[in-house]
Protein backbone atom coordinates (compact mmCIF):
# COMPACT_ATOMS: atom_id res chain seq x y z
CA UNK A 1 0.00 0.00 0.00
CA UNK A 2 1.42 3.50 -1.11
CA UNK A 3 0.32 6.96 -0.37
CA UNK A 4 0.83 9.72 -1.70
CA UNK A 5 -0.47 13.76 -1.34
CA UNK A 6 -1.06 15.85 -4.38
CA UNK A 7 -1.48 19.26 -3.91
CA UNK A 8 -3.72 21.36 -5.74
CA UNK A 9 -4.62 25.20 -5.09
CA UNK A 10 -7.81 24.59 -3.39
CA UNK A 11 -7.61 21.03 -1.75
CA UNK A 12 -4.85 18.11 -1.25
CA UNK A 13 -5.13 15.14 -2.14
CA UNK A 14 -3.84 11.81 0.04
CA UNK A 15 -3.75 8.83 -3.10
CA UNK A 16 -3.90 5.77 -1.40
CA UNK A 17 -2.63 2.71 -3.75
CA UNK A 18 -2.61 -0.89 -3.66
CA UNK A 19 -0.55 -0.86 -6.92
CA UNK A 20 2.35 -0.04 -6.38
CA UNK A 21 3.41 1.18 -10.07
CA UNK A 22 0.20 3.06 -10.58
CA UNK A 23 1.55 4.97 -7.09
CA UNK A 24 4.62 5.40 -8.93
CA UNK A 25 3.30 6.84 -11.92
CA UNK A 26 1.69 9.16 -10.22
CA UNK A 27 4.10 10.17 -7.86
CA UNK A 28 6.24 10.92 -10.84
CA UNK A 29 3.82 12.78 -12.59
CA UNK A 30 2.84 15.05 -10.05
CA UNK A 31 6.42 15.07 -8.32
CA UNK A 32 6.89 13.86 -4.80
CA UNK A 33 4.93 13.66 -1.98
CA UNK A 34 5.02 17.39 -0.38
CA UNK A 35 4.66 19.02 3.02
CA UNK A 36 1.08 19.35 2.11
CA UNK A 37 -0.25 16.47 4.23
CA UNK A 38 -1.56 18.45 6.70
CA UNK A 39 -3.42 20.16 3.97
CA UNK A 40 -5.09 16.79 2.96
CA UNK A 41 -8.64 17.09 2.54
CA UNK A 42 -9.97 14.33 0.33
CA UNK A 43 -8.79 10.64 0.30
CA UNK A 44 -8.89 8.58 -3.09
CA UNK A 45 -8.16 5.45 -2.84
CA UNK A 46 -7.27 3.06 -5.27
CA UNK A 47 -7.45 -0.83 -5.37
CA UNK A 48 -6.52 -3.40 -8.00
CA UNK A 49 -3.39 -5.18 -9.11
CA UNK A 50 -1.73 -5.31 -12.95
CA UNK A 51 -4.16 -6.85 -14.90
CA UNK A 52 -7.08 -7.27 -12.25
CA UNK A 53 -9.81 -5.07 -12.14
CA UNK A 54 -9.40 -1.25 -10.29
CA UNK A 55 -12.00 0.32 -8.36
CA UNK A 56 -12.00 4.14 -7.41
CA UNK A 57 -13.22 5.71 -4.12
CA UNK A 58 -13.32 8.72 -3.24
CA UNK A 59 -13.87 9.57 0.79
CA UNK A 60 -15.32 6.41 1.33
CA UNK A 61 -17.61 6.40 -1.68
CA UNK A 62 -17.13 4.04 -4.93
CA UNK A 63 -16.37 6.41 -7.83
CA UNK A 64 -16.13 3.17 -10.32
CA UNK A 65 -15.33 0.12 -10.23
CA UNK A 66 -14.32 -2.86 -12.14
CA UNK A 67 -11.85 -0.38 -14.36
CA UNK A 68 -8.65 -1.02 -16.30
CA UNK A 69 -5.73 0.51 -14.93
CA UNK A 70 -5.68 3.11 -17.86
CA UNK A 71 -9.68 3.72 -16.40
CA UNK A 72 -8.34 3.96 -12.94
CA UNK A 73 -5.71 6.51 -13.91
CA UNK A 74 -8.45 8.74 -15.72
CA UNK A 75 -11.34 8.09 -13.17
CA UNK A 76 -8.73 10.11 -10.76
CA UNK A 77 -7.82 12.88 -12.61
CA UNK A 78 -11.84 13.61 -13.62
CA UNK A 79 -11.95 14.09 -9.53
CA UNK A 80 -9.24 15.75 -9.69
CA UNK A 81 -11.01 17.77 -12.43
CA UNK A 82 -14.68 17.92 -10.73
CA UNK A 83 -12.62 19.57 -7.88
CA UNK A 84 -11.07 22.22 -9.98
CA UNK A 85 -15.16 22.96 -10.73
CA UNK A 86 -16.28 23.36 -7.25
CA UNK A 87 -14.14 25.89 -6.45
CA UNK A 88 -14.84 28.68 -9.25
CA UNK A 89 -16.49 31.81 -8.76
CA UNK A 90 -19.80 32.54 -10.29
CA UNK A 91 -18.56 35.00 -12.99
CA UNK A 92 -15.57 32.38 -13.93
CA UNK A 93 -16.55 29.28 -16.43
CA UNK A 94 -14.04 25.94 -16.41
CA UNK A 95 -13.78 25.28 -20.34
CA UNK A 96 -12.44 21.76 -21.52
CA UNK A 97 -9.78 23.74 -23.66
CA UNK A 98 -6.39 24.08 -24.36
CA UNK A 99 -4.73 27.18 -25.06
CA UNK A 100 -1.66 28.71 -26.60
CA UNK A 101 -0.21 32.59 -26.40
CA UNK A 102 0.21 33.90 -29.57
CA UNK A 103 1.76 37.52 -28.73
CA UNK A 104 -0.69 39.00 -26.08
CA UNK A 105 -3.87 36.79 -26.82
CA UNK A 106 -5.31 33.26 -26.05
CA UNK A 107 -6.19 31.11 -28.38
CA UNK A 108 -7.75 28.07 -26.81
CA UNK A 109 -9.06 24.54 -28.31
CA UNK A 110 -11.87 23.53 -26.88
CA UNK A 111 -13.81 19.89 -28.03
CA UNK A 112 -14.71 16.34 -26.71
CA UNK A 113 -11.33 13.78 -26.29
CA UNK A 114 -11.04 12.70 -29.17
CA UNK A 115 -11.43 16.18 -31.18
CA UNK A 116 -7.69 16.62 -31.87
CA UNK A 117 -7.30 19.88 -29.29
CA UNK A 118 -4.09 18.51 -27.60
CA UNK A 119 -2.65 17.31 -30.72
CA UNK A 120 -3.81 20.63 -32.20
CA UNK A 121 -2.61 22.80 -29.50
CA UNK A 122 1.33 21.65 -29.02
CA UNK A 123 1.60 21.81 -32.93
CA UNK A 124 0.10 25.14 -32.77
CA UNK A 125 2.63 25.95 -29.50
CA UNK A 126 5.35 26.10 -31.75
CA UNK A 127 3.81 29.75 -33.05
CA UNK A 128 3.66 31.04 -29.46
CA UNK A 129 3.71 29.76 -25.74
CA UNK A 130 1.96 26.65 -24.39
CA UNK A 131 -0.17 27.92 -21.54
CA UNK A 132 -2.04 24.70 -20.72
CA UNK A 133 -4.63 21.87 -21.55
CA UNK A 134 -7.33 19.97 -19.77
CA UNK A 135 -9.25 23.05 -17.89
CA UNK A 136 -9.34 26.81 -18.84
CA UNK A 137 -10.41 29.05 -16.51
CA UNK A 138 -12.01 32.11 -18.10
CA UNK A 139 -13.45 35.17 -16.09
CA UNK A 140 -16.79 36.14 -18.18
CA UNK A 141 -16.76 39.77 -16.84
CA UNK A 142 -12.93 40.09 -18.09
CA UNK A 143 -12.70 37.80 -20.66
CA UNK A 144 -9.47 36.96 -19.41
CA UNK A 145 -8.54 33.00 -19.14
CA UNK A 146 -5.59 31.18 -17.04
CA UNK A 147 -4.79 27.09 -16.58
CA UNK A 148 -4.12 25.42 -13.56
CA UNK A 149 -1.87 22.43 -13.59
CA UNK A 150 -3.44 19.44 -14.38
CA UNK A 151 -2.47 16.10 -16.17
CA UNK A 152 -3.43 14.79 -18.99
CA UNK A 153 -3.82 12.14 -21.06
CA UNK A 154 -1.64 11.87 -24.36
CA UNK A 155 -2.96 9.39 -27.19
CA UNK A 156 -0.68 7.16 -28.56
CA UNK A 157 -0.80 9.31 -31.98
CA UNK A 158 0.73 12.10 -30.14
CA UNK A 159 2.70 10.57 -27.91
CA UNK A 160 5.72 10.86 -29.94
CA UNK A 161 5.52 14.99 -29.62
CA UNK A 162 6.37 14.31 -26.24
CA UNK A 163 9.71 11.97 -26.92
CA UNK A 164 12.77 14.99 -25.69
CA UNK A 165 14.17 14.04 -29.01
CA UNK A 166 11.91 15.37 -30.92
CA UNK A 167 9.12 17.39 -28.77
CA UNK A 168 7.72 20.59 -28.85
CA UNK A 169 10.25 23.25 -26.84
CA UNK A 170 7.37 23.92 -24.93
CA UNK A 171 6.98 20.46 -23.78
CA UNK A 172 9.79 19.54 -20.89
CA UNK A 173 9.04 16.52 -19.20
CA UNK A 174 7.05 13.40 -19.95
CA UNK A 175 6.59 11.94 -16.45
CA UNK A 176 4.41 8.28 -16.08
CA UNK A 177 3.05 6.10 -18.32
CA UNK A 178 -0.15 4.35 -17.79
CA UNK A 179 -0.32 1.00 -20.34
CA UNK A 180 -0.95 2.85 -23.83
CA UNK A 181 -1.57 5.73 -22.58
CA UNK A 182 0.63 8.49 -21.06
CA UNK A 183 0.18 11.35 -18.21
CA UNK A 184 2.15 14.43 -18.80
CA UNK A 185 2.96 16.98 -16.30
CA UNK A 186 3.66 20.01 -18.50
CA UNK A 187 6.00 22.47 -17.33
CA UNK A 188 3.86 25.51 -18.88
CA UNK A 189 5.61 28.31 -19.77
CA UNK A 190 3.83 30.42 -17.73
CA UNK A 191 5.15 28.47 -14.76
CA UNK A 192 8.36 28.33 -15.66
CA UNK A 193 8.43 31.93 -15.74
CA UNK A 194 7.09 32.01 -12.89
CA UNK A 195 3.57 33.97 -14.16
CA UNK A 196 1.54 31.14 -13.77
CA UNK A 197 -1.27 33.47 -12.00
CA UNK A 198 -1.09 35.55 -14.94
CA UNK A 199 -4.75 35.81 -17.16
CA UNK A 200 -4.85 36.50 -20.87
CA UNK A 201 -7.17 37.89 -23.09
CA UNK A 202 -9.05 35.25 -24.58
CA UNK A 203 -9.10 36.74 -28.71
CA UNK A 204 -10.02 32.79 -30.91
CA UNK A 205 -11.57 29.52 -29.20
CA UNK A 206 -11.18 27.06 -32.46
CA UNK A 207 -13.45 23.71 -32.20
CA UNK A 208 -10.80 20.83 -34.22
CA UNK A 209 -11.81 17.86 -35.53
CA UNK A 210 -9.12 15.33 -36.14
CA UNK A 211 -10.06 13.17 -39.21
CA UNK A 212 -7.50 11.02 -39.95
CA UNK A 213 -9.06 10.23 -43.05
CA UNK A 214 -9.33 13.96 -44.63
CA UNK A 215 -6.53 14.61 -45.82
CA UNK A 216 -6.49 18.11 -46.13
CA UNK A 217 -6.91 21.15 -43.68
CA UNK A 218 -10.45 23.36 -43.76
CA UNK A 219 -10.77 26.46 -41.44
CA UNK A 220 -14.17 28.12 -41.34
CA UNK A 221 -15.79 30.36 -39.16
CA UNK A 222 -18.59 28.54 -36.37
CA UNK A 223 -21.73 28.80 -37.77
CA UNK A 224 -23.35 30.70 -35.13
CA UNK A 225 -26.39 28.23 -35.24
CA UNK A 226 -23.70 25.79 -33.72
CA UNK A 227 -22.77 28.14 -31.18
CA UNK A 228 -25.00 27.36 -27.96
CA UNK A 229 -24.18 23.31 -28.31
CA UNK A 230 -20.64 23.28 -28.87
CA UNK A 231 -20.28 25.98 -25.90
CA UNK A 232 -22.49 24.23 -23.74
CA UNK A 233 -20.62 20.93 -24.63
CA UNK A 234 -17.09 22.90 -22.78
CA UNK A 235 -18.51 24.59 -20.71
CA UNK A 236 -18.76 23.99 -17.10
CA UNK A 237 -19.13 25.93 -13.32
CA UNK A 238 -21.44 26.78 -10.40
CA UNK A 239 -24.55 28.20 -12.45
CA UNK A 240 -26.38 26.18 -14.30
CA UNK A 241 -25.36 25.64 -18.05
CA UNK A 242 -27.76 27.59 -19.88
CA UNK A 243 -26.60 30.34 -17.36
CA UNK A 244 -23.52 29.99 -18.26
CA UNK A 245 -23.52 29.86 -21.78
CA UNK A 246 -25.70 33.26 -21.52
CA UNK A 247 -22.86 35.02 -19.87
CA UNK A 248 -20.28 33.12 -22.45
CA UNK A 249 -21.96 35.01 -25.30
CA UNK A 250 -22.63 38.03 -23.47
CA UNK A 251 -18.54 38.14 -22.81
CA UNK A 252 -17.93 36.70 -26.53
CA UNK A 253 -19.84 40.13 -27.81
CA UNK A 254 -18.35 42.63 -25.61
CA UNK A 255 -14.57 40.81 -26.20
CA UNK A 256 -15.13 40.10 -29.98
CA UNK A 257 -14.56 36.65 -29.55
CA UNK A 258 -13.63 34.99 -32.75
CA UNK A 259 -14.78 31.15 -33.23
CA UNK A 260 -13.40 29.20 -35.71
CA UNK A 261 -13.77 25.05 -36.75
CA UNK A 262 -10.85 22.95 -38.25
CA UNK A 263 -11.18 19.71 -39.76
CA UNK A 264 -7.81 18.33 -40.21
CA UNK A 265 -5.37 15.05 -40.82
CA UNK A 266 -2.13 16.79 -40.33
CA UNK A 267 -1.33 18.30 -37.09
CA UNK A 268 1.56 20.43 -38.04
CA UNK A 269 -0.45 21.52 -41.71
CA UNK A 270 -3.22 22.57 -39.47
CA UNK A 271 -1.14 24.61 -37.06
CA UNK A 272 0.42 26.55 -40.13
CA UNK A 273 -2.11 27.07 -41.86
CA UNK A 274 -4.67 28.19 -38.52
CA UNK A 275 -1.75 30.23 -37.50
CA UNK A 276 -1.64 32.40 -40.78
CA UNK A 277 -5.19 31.95 -40.77
CA UNK A 278 -5.55 33.91 -37.48
CA UNK A 279 -1.88 36.44 -38.56
CA UNK A 280 -4.74 37.33 -41.23
CA UNK A 281 -7.58 37.96 -39.60
CA UNK A 282 -5.52 39.94 -36.62
CA UNK A 283 -4.18 42.06 -39.10
CA UNK A 284 -7.75 42.84 -40.79
CA UNK A 285 -8.92 43.61 -37.49
CA UNK A 286 -6.10 45.92 -36.36
CA UNK A 287 -6.70 47.84 -39.15
CA UNK B 1 -48.67 49.04 -29.26
CA UNK B 2 -45.43 46.75 -30.71
CA UNK B 3 -42.98 44.01 -29.68
CA UNK B 4 -40.03 44.75 -27.44
CA UNK B 5 -37.63 42.79 -25.29
CA UNK B 6 -38.56 41.63 -22.55
CA UNK B 7 -36.99 42.33 -19.12
CA UNK B 8 -33.31 41.02 -18.44
CA UNK B 9 -33.01 40.22 -22.64
CA UNK B 10 -30.24 41.91 -24.69
CA UNK B 11 -29.00 41.71 -28.18
CA UNK B 12 -25.42 40.71 -28.50
CA UNK B 13 -23.43 40.89 -31.39
CA UNK B 14 -21.10 37.92 -32.29
CA UNK B 15 -19.78 37.67 -35.92
CA UNK B 16 -22.22 39.36 -37.93
CA UNK B 17 -24.75 37.68 -36.07
CA UNK B 18 -27.46 38.76 -33.80
CA UNK B 19 -27.79 36.68 -30.67
CA UNK B 20 -30.78 37.49 -28.28
CA UNK B 21 -29.54 36.69 -24.65
CA UNK B 22 -32.25 36.50 -21.73
CA UNK B 23 -30.60 36.26 -17.90
CA UNK B 24 -31.77 33.49 -17.24
CA UNK B 25 -30.32 31.65 -19.97
CA UNK B 26 -32.39 31.34 -22.77
CA UNK B 27 -29.99 31.92 -25.83
CA UNK B 28 -31.45 32.23 -29.50
CA UNK B 29 -29.27 33.00 -32.44
CA UNK B 30 -30.62 34.92 -35.14
CA UNK B 31 -29.66 34.09 -39.20
CA UNK B 32 -30.06 37.43 -41.51
CA UNK B 33 -33.69 36.83 -42.08
CA UNK B 34 -34.62 36.08 -38.19
CA UNK B 35 -32.70 39.80 -37.41
CA UNK B 36 -34.30 41.51 -40.25
CA UNK B 37 -37.84 40.69 -38.96
CA UNK B 38 -36.69 41.29 -35.70
CA UNK B 39 -35.27 44.47 -36.13
CA UNK B 40 -38.82 45.49 -38.03
CA UNK B 41 -40.91 44.39 -35.72
CA UNK B 42 -39.17 45.91 -32.63
CA UNK B 43 -38.59 49.58 -35.03
CA UNK B 44 -42.69 49.28 -34.37
CA UNK B 45 -43.16 48.20 -38.02
CA UNK B 46 -45.11 45.04 -36.84
CA UNK B 47 -45.65 41.76 -38.78
CA UNK B 48 -46.51 43.68 -42.00
CA UNK B 49 -43.18 45.51 -42.47
CA UNK B 50 -41.58 42.76 -41.38
CA UNK B 51 -43.11 40.73 -44.26
CA UNK B 52 -42.71 44.04 -46.68
CA UNK B 53 -38.39 43.79 -45.48
CA UNK B 54 -38.28 40.14 -46.05
CA UNK B 55 -39.70 40.10 -49.84
CA UNK B 56 -37.60 43.14 -50.64
CA UNK B 57 -34.70 41.29 -49.26
CA UNK B 58 -34.87 37.76 -50.06
CA UNK B 59 -36.81 35.71 -52.99
CA UNK B 60 -40.11 34.44 -51.57
CA UNK B 61 -43.18 34.51 -51.49
CA UNK B 62 -45.71 37.06 -49.66
CA UNK B 63 -47.63 34.05 -48.14
CA UNK B 64 -44.50 32.18 -46.85
CA UNK B 65 -42.75 35.14 -45.58
CA UNK B 66 -45.86 35.89 -43.09
CA UNK B 67 -46.05 32.53 -42.49
CA UNK B 68 -42.40 32.37 -41.36
CA UNK B 69 -42.31 35.48 -39.54
CA UNK B 70 -45.20 34.87 -37.46
CA UNK B 71 -43.70 31.98 -36.17
CA UNK B 72 -40.54 32.89 -35.48
CA UNK B 73 -42.11 35.65 -33.81
CA UNK B 74 -44.18 33.44 -31.77
CA UNK B 75 -41.44 31.47 -30.97
CA UNK B 76 -39.57 34.10 -29.32
CA UNK B 77 -42.96 35.36 -27.26
CA UNK B 78 -42.84 31.68 -26.20
CA UNK B 79 -39.29 31.59 -24.89
CA UNK B 80 -40.22 34.88 -23.34
CA UNK B 81 -37.78 36.21 -25.14
CA UNK B 82 -39.92 39.34 -26.29
CA UNK B 83 -43.78 40.45 -25.52
CA UNK B 84 -46.24 42.91 -27.27
CA UNK B 85 -46.55 46.18 -25.66
CA UNK B 86 -47.32 46.19 -22.21
CA UNK B 87 -48.03 42.30 -21.29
Amino acid sequence: MRTIIIPFTNSAFRLIFEDCTLADNFAATFGPASPYEERSDRIIEITGKGNMPYSVRLDGKTVRDGLSRDEAAYSVSRVFGDDICSHVSASVCVMHAASVLIDDTVVSFSGASGSGKTTLSLFFSEYGSYVGDEYAFLDMETGRLWHEQHPFQLKESNAALFIPDIASPAVLAVQGEFGRAYYASLAFTNRKNAKHTERFKLGVLVFPRFDPGYGQTVINNLPMSKLPDVVLQSLMGQAPPSLLLGRFIKMAARERLKFLEIRFSDGAGAAEKLYAHIQKYTGETKR
Amino acid sequence: MNYELCEGVTIEHIDGHNVLVAEKGDVAVLNRTASCILDNVLDDGGIENAVKSVLDKYSTDGDTARADAEEFIAGLAEKKLIKFGSE
